[in-house]
């Protein structure tokens, strides 16, 4: 078994990931431990929707864990690196929108699947794709009541652009352009609010998503999609021949 | 009973303190950023604020300052109620209590909703 050799600076990075993961997941534990401590404040007035409520949170806990994971890892071994195959986003999307679904309506945020081109697969990795858009899209969910916006509608898009095929995840936050990310990546790890005019924690969700689609030689980026600006990856579309 | 405002970001943790509140007949509004708190306190005349630093855009410190400088609010109790861990806080705790009338500050992943509740009600209880 080989022992990664890891330099201080990205030693450093590993421990600012970490940080800010673990600062992200005191939100939907508190959910968890909060609403418990209602339904026994009020055994009387036991709730099936504030247990469903507790379902969901635990199951958004995990799914956030296992994006986490999947980061962490391909930090710590790049040259494992992933296997990329030809992977039909509209699949990936709906997918992605079926993980958020539960937590989006605890939040009061309508999802909306734009979906419509007729695209040819992309080359990816299908399972860690859709991990970084379900840790966007919750990042995103988070973000737009807490910015106050009025039009609490999340987008999960695909459409084309000359350079290849793009997955997005949108939303009306207006703080959110290039110089934010940029200024945020900058500031991931040594503030507790890298992204302070969009999000309201760590930003966990986005650098662990930006992390996971490095391992597939992608970057995330800000981008707009008819008219909101939101977070976005562009992928190479798959060479292979498309028979259906 | 008092009349609660909570200034919390994330709107799902902050309906279920306004449960708990309002099963306690306290009558209670959620602002979730620091501009709509300002809107809502202007509405609601608040005897207590519940109050996260961590906001979108202005931070809860900027929220204080504001507040503080009606003449109104100048004595309306504040208890912060944040994720920001209370060493983070040594060297500011004379400017929060003295000059931003913090009066209790609670380390938000470890205050229960009863700890909450005798908060809110401590504080009522000094107006």
């Amino acid at each position: 078994m080989s022992t990664p050799v890891t330099s201080k600076a990205e030693h450093d990075r590993y421990k600012q990931l970490f940080l800010a993961m673990a600062e992200e997941l005191k939100m939907p534990l508190q959910h968890i431990a909060r609403q418990a401590e209602l339904q026994q404040l009020s055994p009387s007035h036991l709730s099936v929707a504030g247990l469903q409520d507790i379902q969901a949170s635990a199951d958004m806990t995990l799914q956030l864990l296992d994006s986490y994971l999947l980061s962490l890892r391909l930090s710590l071994h790049p040259d494992v690196g992933l296997r990329l195959e030809p992977v039909s986003l509209s699949a990936v999307l709906h997918d992605t929108a079926a993980e958020l679904r539960h937590v989006a309506g605890a939040y009061g945020v309508d999802l909306e699947l734009h979906t419509q081109g007729r695209y040819e697969p992309v080359l990816a990795h299908r399972q860690a794709l859709q991990s970084a858009l379900v840790a966007l899209g919750y990042a995103v969910i988070e973000a737009l009541p807490a910015a106050g916006v009025r039009n609490q509608h999340l987008r999960l898009a695909t459409h084309r652009t000359r350079t290849g095929i793009v997955a997005g995840v949108y939303g009306e936050l207006d703080g959110l352009t290039p110089q934010l990310y940029r200024r945020g990546r900058q500031l991931h790890g040594h503030a507790r609010q890298p992204l302070v005019t969009v999000l309201p924690g760590s930003g966990a969700g986005v650098f662990v998503a930006d992390a996971i689609l490095q391992a597939m030689s992608s970057r995330l980026r800000v981008g707009r999609y008819m008219k909101l600006p939101g977070f976005a990856v562009t992928l190479p579309a798959s060479e292979q021949l498309q028979l259906v | 009973m008092a009349q609660v405002l909570i200034v919390e970001p994330d709107s799902k943790l902050g309906r279920i303190y306004m449960s708990v509140l309002r099963s306690r007949q306290h009558t209670v509004v959620l602002a979730t950023t620091a501009q709509g708190a300002i809107r809502e306190a202007d509405i609601a005349k608040p005897d207590v604020v519940l109050l996260e630093l961590q906001l979108v855009a202005h931070s809860g410190i900027e929220f204080l300052y504001e507040f503080r400088s009606y003449t109104d609010w100048t004595t309306v109790p504040v208890i912060i109620l944040s994720n920001v861990p209370p060493s983070a806080f040594e060297g500011s705790r004379k400017l929060l209590s003295e000059r931003l009338g913090v009066i209790a500050y609670h380390y938000k992943p470890q205050a229960s909703l009863q700890t909450i509740l005798h908060a809110v009600e401590n504080a009522t209880a000094r107006v």
